[in-house]
């Protein structure tokens, strides 16, 4: 898929999660919308090694989102790729539903329960292990909330990963620098957070999460990563909110739903409107 | 400390921990897909292992949370993995990775922990293994053995790997004697030592180590006439509810002996399953207070009661209850 095509692609995501938020009057926009063109990138870009027709294919990438509050980005690119029926999406966090305010494995193309933060990149650690334990090719990706980075759990993840250098893992830290009520750098200072993945035995790059030109870049280079012996993390300087000018970077947007005119603005700034 | 030997004196006596690695030996030397992660705890059967599989036997630092993590996602890669480490850190600092990244999914790891109940009593709160039974019971899909011998603990061993599922297997530090000989002994989760057949006898229920307790109580109590019976609650969940049932079916009381807190315990668990009021049900446990200084078993079993003379006592107040009911009723 071309540049102007992923963005296009973005932006449909985008929307369908905003549709998708306001019919259940539930969901984390803000969050989903950081990390949409990675997401983007990642699923539409050639990067995963997936096939959404075999989603237990097991030469498979695997996919670990982290932070799993942001589902609805994860949600609408698996509804896209046909993974389940589309009508799951109206259905989202209702009664009985496929699909809960946070991923668990029962969905197909989840591969992990998250939603509690401060798992994923240790359970993706294990899955790179074993991948690397047997040689075999494919890789894994986690995207991790920067926010979620406070978690001790993480840092003990970083340490193994790096110690048993899990060359064919990637983490890719959605660095919108909020957490859930405010940034971290006011609450548990995560800068500089490069040089700490770097002190654990880490590759680090850094690269603009909203700008396409850079994330194609530096995401192909690391899915063409084999022989290194250590895990590659990308640190993305994202927006939260990216997409609707209102929530961005604001700390009271985190779970709040846009309301009346606000509702025709997002819509307007994602270039839709709202079909109830 | 009571002698354990019972009337099996003769009987050879083995650490746990060998049971456990010599188990887990003859199931990776067939299984290539069979790894050990611990956190940074050792064991001589451990490092008989790593004789001959040290590429599977990962140490992976003293990091419970990660450690458990790690072990969910070479599950999901087509391993199984048994996670080494004592019970109080890992049940307690490992609890949400062992509920949402195992158990919610099911996946093929076995917690083997050392320090059940108060094997590590004089090491205070940090190391006593008294509360995660009650912690564990709460997760769906969690299997939890406490077995009480060298063969129960081979058992519990081939069991988990054989049922690809999660597994708790909770193990003692003492040199016990081996008690049982045959998967037919062990295999239906309740163990039952059977002295007589004399109907309607009470019984006495327990687990791991108190089993042993059991045992001499219940030969104490065949030389001042009175027969019951001793259950091993070898597989604490899931229970036998079926054969739980049975054996409560015509029982006069029961006695539930478990070095284990009050909420949540097998006093619990067994009262929930008897049916209607006439039998007599009491426990022998920790109660809910933290054991703070030096608790060591003879002090703790002294102080809550479990030594076999408690045990006995503790029986002909329930058996004298129990008869005194009996009379009413008629």
């Amino acid at each position: 898929m071309n540049i102007n095509l992923l963005k296009e692609k973005s932006l449909q995501i985008r929307r369908t999660i905003l549709k998708a938020a306001l019919s259940a009057g539930k969901g984390h926009i803000p969050p989903c919308y950081s990390w949409t063109d990675i997401a983007s990138v990642l699923f539409y870009g050639n990067i995963l090694n997936i096939s959404p027709n075999k989603p237990d294919w097991k030469d498979r990438d695997r996919f670990v989102l982290s932070k799993g509050h942001a589902s609805l980005t994860l949600y609408s690119i698996l509804s896209d790729l046909e993974y389940f029926a589309a009508d799951e999406l109206d259905k989202f966090a209702t009664g009985g539903a496929l699909l809960p305010g946070h991923p668990d494995a029962e969905i197909p193309g989840v591969e992990v329960c998250t939603g509690s933060l401060g798992h994923g990149l240790g359970v993706a650690s294990g899955m790179a292990f074993a991948s690397k334990k047997d040689n075999l090719s494919w890789s894994t990706y986690v995207v991790l909330g920067d926010g979620e980075c406070q978690e001790g759990s993480v840092w003990e993840a970083i340490m193994f990963a790096g110690h048993q250098e899990l060359g064919k893992l990637i983490a890719i830290v959605d660095r919108n620098t909020f957490g859930a009520t405010d940034s971290t750098e006011n609450t548990a200072r995560l800068n500089p957070l490069d040089d700490k993945f770097k002190a654990f035995g880490w590759d680090v790059e850094e690269v603009d999460g909203h700008n396409f030109n850079s994330l194609i870049s530096t995401l192909n280079q690391a899915k063409i990563r084999v022989h290194e012996n250590k895990p590659l993390c990308i640190i993305a300087n994202t927006t939260k909110g990216k997409g609707i000018d209102f929530m961005e970077n604001s700390q009271y947007w985190h779970h709040q739903m846009p309301k009346g005119e606000q509702i025709d603005i997002a819509w307007e700034q994602l270039g839709g409107k709202w079909i109830d | 400390m009571i002698e354990l030997t019972l009337d099996k004196s003769t009987a050879q006596k083995f650490d746990p921990r060998d049971a456990t690695f010599d188990a887990i030996a003859a199931i990776m030397k067939k299984d290539a897909d069979v790894f050990i992660l611990t956190n940074d705890f050792n064991a001589f059967g451990l490092d008989e292992i790593r004789k001959f599989a040290k590429d599977r036997v990962v140490n992976t630092g003293i990091t419970e949370q990660n450690m458990i993590s790690v072990a969910a996602g070479m599950a999901l890669s087509g391993k199984t993995v048994f996670v080494f480490g004592i019970a109080a850190h890992l049940a307690f600092r490992g609890l949400e990775q062992i509920k949402l990244d195992v158990c919610v999914q099911n996946l093929p790891v076995i917690f083997v922990v050392v320090g059940a109940g108060l094997a590590y009593g004089p090491d205070g709160p940090t190391h006593q293994g008294v509360e995660d039974i009650s912690v564990l019971r709460s997760l769906p899909n969690i299997s939890i053995y406490n077995p009480a011998d060298y063969y129960s603990i081979d058992f519990a061993i081939r069991n988990a790997y054989e049922s690809q599922t999660t597994s708790y297997v909770r193990l003692d530090k003492e040199v016990l004697p081996q008690l049982y000989h045959d998967d037919n002994d062990i295999k239906n989760g309740l163990i039952i030592h059977q002295r007589s057949k004399v109907n309607n006898q009470g019984i006495i229920f327990a687990t791991g180590i108190t089993v042993w307790l059991a045992l001499k109580a219940q030969e104490l109590l065949k030389i001042k006439n009175i027969d019951c019976i001793v259950v091993d609650i070898y597989k604490i969940k899931p229970i036998n509810i079926k054969l739980l049932k049975e054996i409560l079916s015509d029982t006069p009381w029961a006695l539930v002996v478990e070095e284990a807190i009050d909420l949540g315990c097998l006093g619990e668990l067994i009262a929930k399953h008897i049916d209607g009021g006439s039998t007599k049900i009491s426990s022998i446990n920790l109660g809910d207070e933290f054991l703070l200084g030096s608790s060591n078993r003879e002090w703790a079993w002294n102080k809550y009661g479990f030594n076999p003379s408690d045990i006995v006592n503790k029986v002909f107040t329930l058996d004298q209850n129990a008869k005194l009911g009996d009379e009413k009723k008629v």
